[in-house]
């Protein structure tokens, strides 16, 4: 058996590799399942982490939580879903903080929320509290943003940046968002993407699902369905009125020399 | 055996007939009822039991009404038919061509009289004379043996003498008969196809025997009762023949063709029943409409002749070398000669269909690297081609698997938009312009309103046919799309220069005017030539290169801006004006400049649809009005966007060279227009690389 510092230096580094893959995520959640007795632990490694890594790995740690928090569930340990109720405000703080920091954040820490909420880790009134907090954070960016377009075409092209447009808070943002880490954070959302509609298709398993499903995805009758029809007849008639010329052709050539 | 060959014989002349056709060629149907058919087919096993029957009906065959099937009959019974079959076909070789027809003559001749054959063996020459000696002194036994010689396989050799031998037991021969006929009739079939041209002859002959030989049998048996028989009979064989023969290959038709007509001839200087025997032969359609002349006795016949005429006509299509020894339907020429395109998907190479001439364009779906066996996004093409059908929409002819590849075959059109605006003098009018403008947005709005978002609309993936008619092509990024729902796709699409803001941003619920900005890219295009947003395949640079020309976005005009997945993470530092209208309303007619202006506007909501934009003033009152570029015709060779690098790259080379001896001349002789035309030409050939340029392969996005 490790020692607690072995454990601990191990879960560090794994956290410090999470990515957009669901492998990445998976290998940490497991290890900290392994070893649950350091529970408390390991839960101040995730905390300490996402205080102290950049934008993209706080992304990438808040997705894990999820991931992790619902293995855990699976197992039946609710250890590590208490601490994170009890910590919720400190990790969204850390994702997405006050200074505009996060920004690109906020997007995320939202739909990380809801779908806490959704599995019933967070109580809908917490989950509103701290969306009300998200919420002034993002007008601080909204107010400061590009509302309108430039007065008059006169020469703005090189106008230096604006206090109209950056606000004093988000300010610092700029700075901390190299080119690099940008592409990298298109590059990992996309991968989410990708896994998030890997599961679009799945249908519950209710009696009418299917029936429902298709019935709410079917449109009305309308102008593209007579298209449609008509295309198909087309085709129909091309191939099978082919055929029967040529069957007359024959004909023709049986019956119609005596 | 004895009693079926009376009863067939005398009795159901016709009936006998209509098996015999059935089973196949008249042949086969003469074997049925004395083996000869089998015998001449060289199907061993039928001789045996039809000889025995044969035997019968020999006796029987001088009354027997039916002339022609009691003359098979008894030839086939006595073996000496089988075996000259036998010789025919697979001992051709062994004997001299003509032998092989003199048997079947042979065969015919014997049956129809006895004392006939006599005359007819004489006909035919020495060496049938000689066969049928044998053949029936104890023919068996020698002419069997060089046929098994030549035809060792065939068991037929050992029936025969065994039938022979037991003539007597016709209940037994009669009821193997029937078994045999058909594995006759079988083997028959089988055989016909293989053999060779000589044999093939002899086998016409046969057929036109038959036909013959009945009238002559009539002749000489002069039975009343036989005669109308015989003559009802006819019409239906020959018409049954007749269907048999069709199935034939044509270039079978015409060598067989010719050695029929030959035996005929023969036979009409000789009794005319005699040819025919060769039954065995096949029966041709051909051959037999001659003795149908003759005999001229049912319309029915001569229908069945205009059949056979115009397979006769048919002409075995000649084709080049290259083309013969393709092997494939489609030619490409060697090496890398055929590529006409290639990108990430794969190569797509220009094909000539062997037999319509028609060019097609393959394009070969990439297996490399595929873990899942065939890739998905193949399909999903395929799928989407196929339930597509618009004439400004790229037509995919057929998929083709072939050795370890798999081809899409698409038409093939002389050139890409790319291409096109790249070439080096031809110019397009702006009615032209209008009229391809018109064509593209006329293919999208079919494709928008099917369903479809293409996803990967760009002027290298817009093809233009000779004639000016434009179609989209390249539905490898294309998909269906819920009209009426919103659902979330990956924003991983369309090259990045012509890549809307709203996915630059990350979007994933977007729509149709995710493609109304890139054919606004594109028609921008048409109009100058140019690039609209040329960046350097970085999210970050695209989006910089649109904010330069059209200014940075706001939320007045796009509220849902702040929505974007990436807005945060990708918000411009600088405000930016928008110099749009600075930079073309010069260069494009009013309406035009207002279309450009509507499609390319940040809030995708606002930007029209495909219908939209063909009602535009542009399109519908503007002078001047659109007008095919019919022209395109007279363009000289093929102007694609891969063409144009190739040439391009080749061009610079020779530049160089030609710029070095223009140096070294101009140095000698002083001359100035050496230099001058030198440095002119470079400087054509520089703005095409500007445009094509090696950044396009950036542009696609990495999958």
């Amino acid at each position: 058996m490790a020692d607690p510092f072995d454990i601990r230096m191990r879960f560090t580094s794994l956290i410090r590799q999470l990515n957009a893959s669901v492998t990445s995520s998976t290998k940490a959640a497991q290890y900290a399942l392994k070893h649950r007795d350091h529970s408390d632990d390991l839960h101040s490694c995730i905390l300490e982490q996402l205080e102290k890594s950049n934008m993209n790995s706080r992304a990438n740690i808040m997705y894990f939580i999820e991931h992790f928090l619902d293995l855990a569930n699976k197992e039946g340990y609710h250890e590590y879903m208490k601490m994170m109720q009890r910590d919720i405000i400190r990790v969204v703080d850390a994702v997405a903080p006050e200074d505009g920091s996060g920004a690109a954040n906020i997007k995320v820490v939202r739909k990380f929320l809801h779908a806490l909420q959704n599995k019933s880790f967070l109580d809908a009134e917490t989950a509103s509290q701290i969306e009300e907090v998200l919420r002034d954070r993002d007008t601080v960016t909204q107010d400061t943003v590009m509302s309108s377009p430039p007065t008059g075409s006169d020469n703005l092209g090189d106008m230096a940046p604006s206090q109209t447009m950056v606000s004093s808070s988000s300010h610092k943002k700029a700075p901390k968002l190299d080119r690099k880490q940008i592409e990298q954070r298109i590059e990992e959302d996309r991968e989410r993407h990708k896994r998030e509609r890997e599961n679009t298709w799945a249908i519950p398993r209710l009696a009418d699902a299917e029936l429902e499903k298709l019935w709410e995805e079917t449109s009305d009758l309308g102008e593209d369905d007579i298209r449609m029809g008509r295309e198909e007849y087309q085709e129909w008639k091309s191939q099978v009125g082919g055929g029967c010329n040529h069957d007359k052709d024959e004909r023709v050539g049986v019956n119609g020399k005596p | 055996m004895a009693a079926r060959g009376g009863y067939r014989g005398g009795f159901n002349p016709q009936q006998q007939q209509s098996r015999q056709f059935d089973g196949r060629g008249g042949y086969s149907q003469t074997s049925g009822h004395g083996t000869p058919a089998s015998s001449f087919h060289g199907s061993p096993p039928a001789h045996s039991p039809y000889n025995g029957g044969g035997r019968g009906w020999n006796g029987q065959h001088p009354f027997s009404p039916h002339g022609q099937y009691p003359a098979q009959y008894p030839h086939n019974n006595y073996g000496p038919p089988t075996a000259p079959q036998n010789h025919f076909q697979s001992n051709q070789g062994h004997s001299p061509p003509y032998p092989p027809t003199g048997p079947a003559s042979q065969y015919n001749q014997g049956s129809y009289r006895g004392g006939h054959r006599g005359g007819s063996g004489a006909f035919r020459g020495g060496q049938y004379a000689s066969g049928r000696g044998g053949h029936r002194g104890g023919f068996k036994s020698a002419q069997w043996s060089p046929p098994t010689n030549s035809n060792a396989g065939r068991s037929p050799d050992p029936s025969h003498n065994s039938t022979h031998q037991s003539p007597n037991h016709h209940d037994k021969a009669s009821e193997t008969a029937d078994v045999a006929m058909r594995d006759a009739v079988d083997d028959t079939i089988k055989k016909e196809p293989t053999k060779d041209d000589n044999s093939a002859a002899v086998t016409r002959a046969p057929p036109t025997g038959p036909q013959s030989q009945t009238p002559n049998k009539f002749s000489f048996s002069m039975k009343i009762a036989t005669k109308p028989a015989a003559a009802a009979p006819r019409p239906e064989i020959s018409s049954k023949f007749n269907a048999p023969v069709a199935p034939r290959a044509p270039a079978a038709d015409s060598v067989q063709k010719q050695p029929p007509t030959k035996p005929e001839r023969d036979r009409s200087g000789f009794p005319k029943n005699a040819p025919t025997e060769p039954a065995s032969a096949r029966v041709r359609p051909s051959d037999r409409r001659q003795p149908d002349q003759t005999r001229q006795p049912d319309p029915v016949p001569k229908t069945r002749k205009v059949k056979k005429i115009m397979k006769r006509l048919k002409e075995k299509p000649k084709l080049s070398e290259d083309l013969v020894n393709s092997k494939s339907v489609y030619y490409r020429k060697p090496g890398n000669e055929s590529v006409v395109g290639s990108g990430t998907y794969g190569k797509v190479f220009k094909g000539l269909n062997v037999y319509t001439k028609k060019l097609v364009a393959l394009k070969r779906i990439r297996m490399e690297g595929e873990r899942d066996g065939f890739p998905v996004t193949a399909v999903r093409e395929i799928k989407l081609l196929r339930s597509l059908s618009h004439r400004n929409v790229v037509h995919l002819q057929e998929v083709m698997v072939e050795g370890n590849e798999c081809f899409m075959v698409f038409e093939y059109l002389s050139h890409d938009l790319t291409g096109l605006l790249n070439h080096p003098n031809f110019v397009l009018e702006p009615a032209q312009k209008k009229h391809l403008a018109q064509q593209m947005f006329e293919g999208l709005d079919y494709l928008h309103s099917r369903g479809v978002l293409h996803r990967d609309i760009k002027a290298a993936n817009i093809l233009v046919s000779s004639e000016g008619i434009l179609k989209l092509a390249d539905f490898g990024l294309a998909r269906f799309y819920a009209k009426h729902r919103q659902l979330d796709y990956t924003n991983r699409v369309i090259t990045i220069w012509y890549r809307s803001p709203e996915l630059l941003l990350g979007e994933t619920r977007y729509g149709p005017a995710v493609d109304i900005w890139s054919a606004a890219c594109v028609l921008v295009e048409i109009f100058t030539k140019h690039a609209i947003f040329p960046g350097d395949g970085s999210e970050i640079n695209q989006l910089e290169k649109i904010h330069a020309v059209m200014g940075t976005p706001n939320r007045k005009e796009w509220p849902n801006l702040i929505e974007m997945p990436w807005f945060e993470l990708l918000r411009p530092n600088h405000r930016k004006p928008n110099v749009f209208e600075a930079k073309y309303k010069n260069v494009v007619t009013p309406a035009a400049f207002d279309l450009l202006a509507k499609m390319l506007q940040y809030d995708p909501d606002k930007r029209p649809t495909a219908a939209e934009v063909l009602q535009h003033p542009y399109f519908t009152t503007e002078e001047p009005a659109a007008r095919q570029a019919i022209e395109l015709k007279d363009i000289h060779g093929e102007w694609h966007e891969f063409e144009s690098k190739a040439l391009r790259r080749e061009k610079e080379k020779k530049e160089k060279e030609r710029a070095k001896l223009a140096q070294g001349q101009s140095s000698q002789k002083g001359d100035a227009r050496a230099t001058d035309s030198a440095s002119g030409s470079g400087t054509r050939d520089r703005k095409r690389p500007i445009e094509g340029g090696g950044e396009r392969e950036a542009k696609r996005p990495h999958v």
